[in-house]
């Protein structure tokens, strides 16, 4: 039986159901018994205060309170209130709870979640907008989920609470009032298996996180104009379903992907050189590749939107992938 | 000041060359006169000096690819010289018609056949193909390069290849011509536009083989015995002089009788034919002209013949015995009216003073432009070629 | 609390031990035989030493880069260190560690290359201890000049916020790599920080190892009661250079050389030899087992083959 509930509904109930079934899952960040996102909100009231911990503003270490309860025992979820002040936790993230357990040779593990709400909403300014989750997938030992529906989020979260190895998750701000089917019934959804959104033939779209539903909208422009555009959200850029990307391009020989993260040094670069390198022989145009301006995302509305992909922008893209340009 | 490194012109018929190698990079001191690159031409490879002083600044024109006689190739200028100056060399040389047919002398009796053609840019254009389109073709067999792209920038995508499939495109390779294949074929189409006649004798030429494989070593023939064909050279030059309208050449409206005899000899080699000329044969020994000849043969098969040894031809000879060729006509060379085609020698059984004898014999066909040469005279040089070829110590005889 | 015999004669060894084991470890690196450079700890071996005294082995430390103190007394072995150091496949991490010592199951936790990083775990590891109800005790070490990183003061504040059983043991050695301490730290002393965050604190003298032992089992015995973390801080001095290659010549000779004075293996040799259970007979037999050890360590290193290259891909992720 499916119902429609929000994207924080599906985040709440993956919370709720993991700390239900597992006591070593528990949740800390600054305000999180509130839930200035809702994502957390009311758990404290089930799973009170020692499993649901405020802690001081102080990212580094919040993080690196999480890791050193990751490897002794516990599943910590850490909440990063937006996705920009994984800078200030850089140190802790990168260096220390994505290596250890390879330097350990082992001997440790550091299974631990950090959620971080990110991405433009219009007017939140340049510190509070930033995709930033292509910056995850330089470090080594992480992995990264970029959900872009309700049903994904929560089936990508339980998966990512379960995961043995720092999982940093992504919810696009966009995203977080939508709502979509989610089953009552429960569910996971392995990180590393991305999902074709929209089956087409001509293009292959690969979109991450928001811009998965600006990629729908513009394929449904592109359809009435006799083009079908096949949309794959990889749903974790690590690790990366290459699989399911190169079987759409064996069939469209043409790839775009777009994402809010910024363009320069971002997913899209990462995917275009896997192109290049591994797919050559099924390229029929150069890559497309959509994101971010490389400069501080601006305050006004109207700028901000000037500097992130738009739904115009990716028509254009598989246009210009097609050699159709305008 | 900048000055613009430019397609040569070697001899008349030159249009367009291929940069071979680069002898200097970009940012190379250069030296006047100092060889900077390689261009093969129609049928020579030749180095292209520098007309100044300079550094290497900008070469416009890569290696393997193909520019008009004039277009700009590269551009030499003083390490410190303003860009400006640069870009506008090259912009011209970018807008500007190629000074390959304004520039050609009004005297030039024979002007390129391509000249009304508008001058091919000095960059040709590169074939764009995109990678899925160009393993589709290689799959399938398909000779991508000649397909027409319709993508960006003429780019060929899949699309043009399966296109190229349903309209039937047959499995097959296309080779690009190369300069020397293009001149072959212009001077194949100039050939055929004279009206020709074709005569034949059939000659014995036991004795000059036997005079050949007898002539003592050192004597005569140089170090090593003179071939056939710098002996049919010789007998040619002796012939011609005595039929002076066959040593001719064709120009507009009026016959240029030349007073001495310059032979072209058709040479085989690896891509095609060359065709080098042996100057003033009716001065000159036979050991000369078979030494001269054999110098001029190692030149052509290695790249190295320098194209004014290819002009100036008044009669020019063929050997197709080599090849396995009985009977043939040869290939004229206007402006010239004659040439003669030998074909392979056979033994026959024929009848010599009423009694079968074994002979080596070969046919010995001239082919004439009928315009200014009749049978007659052809009919004579041919008797001549057969007296010195049962007489061949005729060869040897002074030179006057 | 006080030091049984056996104890000290145990914390002694371990002492005399690390300082052995620093000695020859900085002849290998010397002598390249080892690929690190190598950061000791001379003088100050009755801090990381003392600290481990009154701990469990199931409690976790989170030690210092400087020396083997810490890390020989919390049961690390001189032949697991040499292994590590000389990046063979027969150490714990299979050659993956080097420095940065790390044995999990007997509570030795990461020794981040980033000093300070183990400020924010430490306080997770005793985060963890907690929520599983579980008696451990964290030890955080760290020296003076750490202190001046950024997740210092949220650390001490979420162990006092949240009560933790954990003990902030700085080791104050009075040189900040190669400057005094007082170059690059305002105060005399770090430990009254730990007052600002409600935190008890505790200055003794980090050269006698009675009075190390004794301050830190009474701090441990608080956390492991749920009575909440503590600070101390042991003063000491670092009588060697910050590495080994390193010049020095930026701490005066007398300096040094009351601090000789001050040396902590000799005056716990000299009370144990006063309170007649230790005799020069004892030493030179003690010596000679430790010259054995650590041989034995060296050869067993030397001879160990080096890791697989194939083996790189293994344990990217759990």
């Amino acid at each position: 039986m499916n119902r429609r509930i929000t994207f924080i509904q599906a985040v709440r109930e993956a919370f709720q159901e993991e700390m239900r079934r597992d006591e070593r899952v528990f949740v800390m960040g600054q305000d999180v018994q509130a839930g200035i996102f809702a994502t957390t909100s009311k758990l404290v009231d089930e799973f009170g205060p020692a499993r649901v911990i405020n802690t001081p503003i102080c990212e580094s270490a919040s993080v690196g309170a999480a890791v050193g309860a990751a490897m002794t025992g516990l599943r910590p979820v850490v909440q990063i209130m937006f996705g920009d002040f994984n800078y200030l936790a850089m140190e802790m993230t990168a260096n220390q709870a994505g290596q250890w357990h390879y330097i350990s040779d082992g001997a440790l593990k550091v299974p631990m979640v950090i959620e971080t709400p990110s991405g433009a909403r219009g007017g939140a300014g340049y510190g509070h907008s930033q995709s930033l989750e292509a910056a995850f997938i330089l470090p080594p030992g992480l992995k990264v989920a970029v959900p872009a529906t309700p049903y994904d989020a929560k089936g990508l979260l339980k998966s990512a609470i379960r995961d043995d190895n720092p999982v940093l998750f992504f919810e696009h701000r966009r995203l977080l009032p939508q709502r979509g089917e989610v089953p009552e019934e429960e569910y996971l959804i392995p990180l590393g298996q991305a999902d074709i959104k929209r089956v087409g033939s001509d293009v292959t779209l690969v979109a991450v996180s928001v811009t998965v539903h600006k990629a729908l909208a513009a394929a449904e422009k592109l359809s009435q104009r006799g083009i079908e555009v096949e949309v794959i959200d990889p749903r974790t850029l690590v690790p990366l379903d290459k699989d399911t990307i190169f079987q759409s391009l064996q069939k469209t020989y043409h790839l775009v992907v777009v994402e809010e993260g910024r363009k320069r040094g971002g997913f899209g670069a990462e995917l275009a050189a896997i192109a290049v390198e591994e797919w050559f022989d099924y390229l029929d145009a150069p890559v497309q590749r959509l994101g971010t301006i490389s400069a501080a995302l601006p305050y006004s509305p109207v700028l901000e939107a000037a500097c992130i992909p738009s739904e115009e922008d990716i028509v254009q893209a598989v246009l210009r992938s097609l050699g159709q340009e305008e | 000041m900048a000055t613009a490194v430019t397609m040569p012109r070697w001899g008349m018929i030159m249009e367009e060359g291929m940069v071979v190698e680069w002898l200097k990079k970009e940012g190379d001191e250069i030296k006047r006169d100092e060889p900077i690159l390689i261009v093969e031409s129609e049928k020579v490879d030749n180095e292209v000096t520098a007309p100044a002083e300079g550094v290497l600044r900008v070469i416009v024109v890569d290696e393997g690819e193909t520019a008009s006689v004039g277009a700009v190739l590269a551009v030499i200028a003083a390490a410190d010289e303003d860009e400006a100056a640069i870009k506008a060399i090259l912009t011209q040389a970018a807008q500007q018609p190629s000074p390959a047919s304004s520039s050609a002398p009004a005297s030039d009796s024979h002007p390129p056949a391509t000249s009304a053609l508008p001058p091919s840019p000095s960059k040709p254009r590169r074939i764009v193909i995109s990678p899925a389109a160009r393993r589709l073709a290689e799959d399938k067999g398909i000779d991508w390069q000649n397909l027409q792209g319709s993508g960006p920038r003429g780019r060929i995508e899949r699309k043009d290849v399966l296109r190229a499939i349903d309209a039937g495109a047959k499995p097959g390779k296309r080779l690009p011509l190369s300069p020397m294949r293009k001149a072959i074929a212009r001077r194949t189409l100039q050939s055929i536009q004279a009206p020709q006649a074709a005569l034949c004798r059939e000659i014995d030429i036991t004795s000059i083989l036997r005079f050949r494989r007898d002539l003592p070593v050192g004597e005569q023939g140089g170090d090593k015995p003179p071939t056939f064909t710098a002996m049919l050279v010789k007998a040619a030059a002796m012939a011609l002089e005595k039929t002076p309208i066959l040593n001719a050449l064709l120009e507009d409206d009026s016959i240029w009788l030349d007073e001495n005899v310059h032979i072209g000899v058709v040479v085989a080699v690896e891509e095609g034919v060359m065709v080098p000329v042996v100057r003033q044969t009716n001065r000159k020994s036979l050991r000369d002209i078979a030494s001269e000849l054999g110098e001029l043969i190692q030149q052509a098969r290695g790249g190295r013949l320098r194209s004014e040894a290819m002009e100036g031809g008044s009669f020019t000879i063929s050997n197709a015995g080599p090849l396995g060729i009985d009977f043939f006509q040869a290939l004229l060379y206007p402006p010239q009216v004659g040439a003669l085609g030998v074909g392979r020698g056979r033994a026959r059984a024929v009848v010599v003073d009423g009694e079968v004898v074994e002979r080596t014999m070969a046919y010995f066909c001239v082919s004439s432009d009928h315009r200014v040469v009749d049978a007659a005279p052809i009919g004579r040089f041919l008797h001549d070629m057969d007296e010195i070829m049962q007489n061949p110590d005729l060869l040897l005889r002074e030179i006057k | 609390m006080q030091l049984e015999d056996d104890k000290r004669k145990e914390l002694y060894r371990k002492m005399v031990t690390v300082r052995l084991l620093e000695k020859r470890v900085e002849q290998l690196v010397t002598a390249a035989r080892i690929p690190c450079s190598g950061h000791f700890g001379l003088g100050q071996e009755a801090v990381g030493v003392g600290i481990c005294g009154p701990l469990r082995y199931s409690d976790y430390i989170f030690g210092t880069h400087r020396g083997f103190a810490e890390y020989i007394g919390k049961g690390l072995t001189p032949r697991e260190i040499l292994s590590e150091y000389y990046g063979k496949a027969t150490s714990l991490s299979r050659g993956r560690l080097g420095q940065h010592l790390l044995k999990p199951e007997i509570g030795i936790m990461p020794l981040p290359s980033s000093l300070g990083s183990e400020f924010g775990m430490a306080v997770g590891t005793a985060l963890s201890t907690k929520l599983r109800g579980s008696d451990q005790v964290t030890v955080n070490l760290f020296g003076e000049g750490t202190a001046g990183q950024a997740d210092f003061g949220p650390s001490l504040e979420m162990a006092s916020l949240w009560q933790l059983p954990l003990v902030f043991v700085c080791n104050n050695n009075q040189y900040v790599e190669l400057a005094h301490y007082r170059n690059v730290v305002a105060t005399e002393d770090i430990a009254p920080r730990a007052g600002a965050y409600g935190i008890p604190y505790e200055i003794v003298d980090g050269n006698d190892i009675a009075l190390v032992y004794g301050a830190t089992a009474e701090a441990v015995s608080r956390a492991r009661q749920g009575e909440g973390p503590m600070f101390l801080e042991f003063k000491t001095y670092r009588r060697c250079t910050h590495y080994t290659g390193d010049p020095g010549g930026y701490q005066p000779q007398e300096e040094i050389e009351i601090w000789v004075q001050k040396d902590p293996i000799d005056r716990c040799r000299a009370t144990m030899m006063a309170e007649g259970m230790w005799t020069e007979a004892d030493e030179q037999a003690m010596l000679a087992s430790i010259a054995d050890e650590i041989e034995a360590a060296v050869k067993f290193a030397e001879e160990s083959p080096y890791p697989d290259p194939a083996t790189i891909y293994e344990h990217i992720y759990a």
